[in-house]
């Protein structure tokens, strides 16, 4: 393998990990707040690596440009779909999750 | 004569445009006609560094030079910046402050000049006027012509700009090489500037605060990455974490920032750090959601906001204590909340 490949292989590693994080949390996290943190946040690092990971293999400065510009739009898109959906869940009244409530016995 | 005010009078919300000499005088003429006794000239917005405020200093310097000119002895003439001790973040506010200064001072009405807009926001968003109306204050446009019909000085900026921009773009995606891709990254550029040059930018851009921010943006970005690179690690503890340590609350933090962007670029890295999360945003208020403590205690120690103001407000910005120490955060909900309440029910 060479040195390139090797470095491609460790992003798309480290982006399977943080999506999989991603996933793990939508699962296990208790009520839309919290899993909206999961479903939104750790797209920025899963997809940020991911992206690196295609700069790398492809190598060319039109590439890595357009990958650039790629990253750029899920950097400013990423926090205004989280905001979309924990703000309708907010107006529609949905009280957040906290610790005490985890005493009552539900999950 | 100075037989000292009359009362009653206008209030003139001055910019630096080419009709401000054309307003001022009408304002002073119809101050004149009805026998009222004051022109006030001021200017809106708060003044984040100092280079903005000897701007704002010099447009009402001038201002006044006009009305004084036009006013011989018969009208007082006075000049307030207002809006200096708050953050603003929605145009509405401006329009509040003229208002308020309107009460305050008894005045009869708001004078506009014919391009007003308030500068803080793109004059085809939303009109100063739709604003104004919901007040129980008068206002009238002068009727000034703005140097014809041809485009400010403003608007040449803001299209010229945006110009530039979707050029880069296009040819950034489009790739060098052809003049077929020249040509039509200038005819989408000129498309662009056309269609949307009143729209994509909220202030008309200067250069030197341009250049500023791109060159500050050099550290703020690799900054926030790695603020989310840590961020989202202790995120993946959490969530992999086989009790699950997670401590949710709710906070109203006020961002010390001003108008659109920023608050924008603000609530935006909050978001983008794993474990916190902007809920909503009324003017600088945030509504913000967080996974654990330490996500909150980032940021009460301004871990985004002191980021954000060194951005757009240079090293000046950094001076401002954090808005845990400021007081400037209040939890709702969450662990905080409830010992607020004394052991209680979390109140809502």
């Amino acid at each position: 393998m060479t040195p390139t490949t090797i470095l491609v292989v460790a992003f798309v590693a480290i982006s399977v990990f943080f999506t999989f994080v991603g996933a793990v949390g939508m699962l296990r996290l208790p009520d839309v707040y919290t899993r909206s943190h999961a479903a939104t946040k750790a797209d920025t690092l899963g997809a940020g690596f991911a992206i690196l990971a295609v700069a790398v293999y492809f190598g060319t400065a039109g590439e890595v440009i357009r990958a650039a510009i790629l990253f750029g739009f899920i950097y400013y898109t990423n926090p205004t779909a989280a905001h979309a959906i924990t703000r309708a869940a907010y107006s529609q009244g949905i009280e957040p999750w906290t610790r005490d409530d985890s005493e009552g016995g539900s999950r | 004569m100075a037989d000292v005010s009359r009362p009653g009078g206008v209030v003139v919300p001055v910019e630096p445009s080419a009709s401000l000499e054309g307003t001022v005088s009408h304002a002073v003429e119809a101050v004149r006609a009805d026998a009222l006794g004051s022109v006030h000239l001021v200017r809106t917005g708060h003044r984040t560094h100092d280079r903005k405020l000897r701007r704002d200093r010099r447009t009402l310097d001038r201002a006044e030079e006009y009305a004084r000119e036009a006013a011989g002895e018969d009208v007082t003439i006075e000049t307030a910046l207002l809006g200096n001790d708050r953050y603003m973040a929605d145009p509405g506010e401006h329009v509040d402050l003229l208002v308020e200064y309107v009460h305050e001072h008894d005045l009869d009405r708001i004078i506009l000049g014919p391009s007003y807009s308030v500068d803080s926001t793109a004059p085809s968003l939303q009109p100063v006027e739709s604003v104004l109306s919901t007040t129980d204050v008068e206002y009238e446009r002068a009727p000034v012509s703005k140097s014809a019909w041809g485009p400010t000085r403003e608007g040449l900026v803001r299209g010229g700009v945006l110009f530039g921009l979707s050029v880069v773009f296009y040819l950034a995606l489009g790739g060098l090489g052809s003049t077929f891709t020249y040509f039509a990254a200038i005819g989408t550029g000129v498309l662009v500037a056309v269609l949307l040059g009143n729209v994509v930018f909220e202030t008309t851009p200067h250069l030197r605060s341009a250049l500023g921010v791109a060159g500050r943006s050099l550290l703020f970005v690799p900054y926030l990455l790695w603020e989310i690179a840590k961020a989202n690690v202790l995120f993946a503890y959490v969530v992999l974490h086989p009790s699950l340590p997670i401590d949710p609350g709710m906070d109203r933090v006020d961002g010390a920032v001003s108008d659109g962007l920023s608050v924008t670029s603000f609530a935006n890295s909050i978001s983008l750090t794993p474990g916190t999360l902007t809920v909503d945003a009324i003017g600088n208020h945030l509504l913000v959601h967080s996974l654990t403590e330490g996500a909150r205690d980032d940021v009460a120690a301004g871990v985004h906001e002191g980021a954000v103001r060194f951005l757009f407000y240079g090293r000046e910005g950094l001076e401002l204590p954090n808005p845990g120490v400021r007081g400037d955060m209040e939890p709702l909900s969450g662990p905080a909340a409830t010992e607020q309440t004394e052991g209680g029910e979390p109140d809502d």
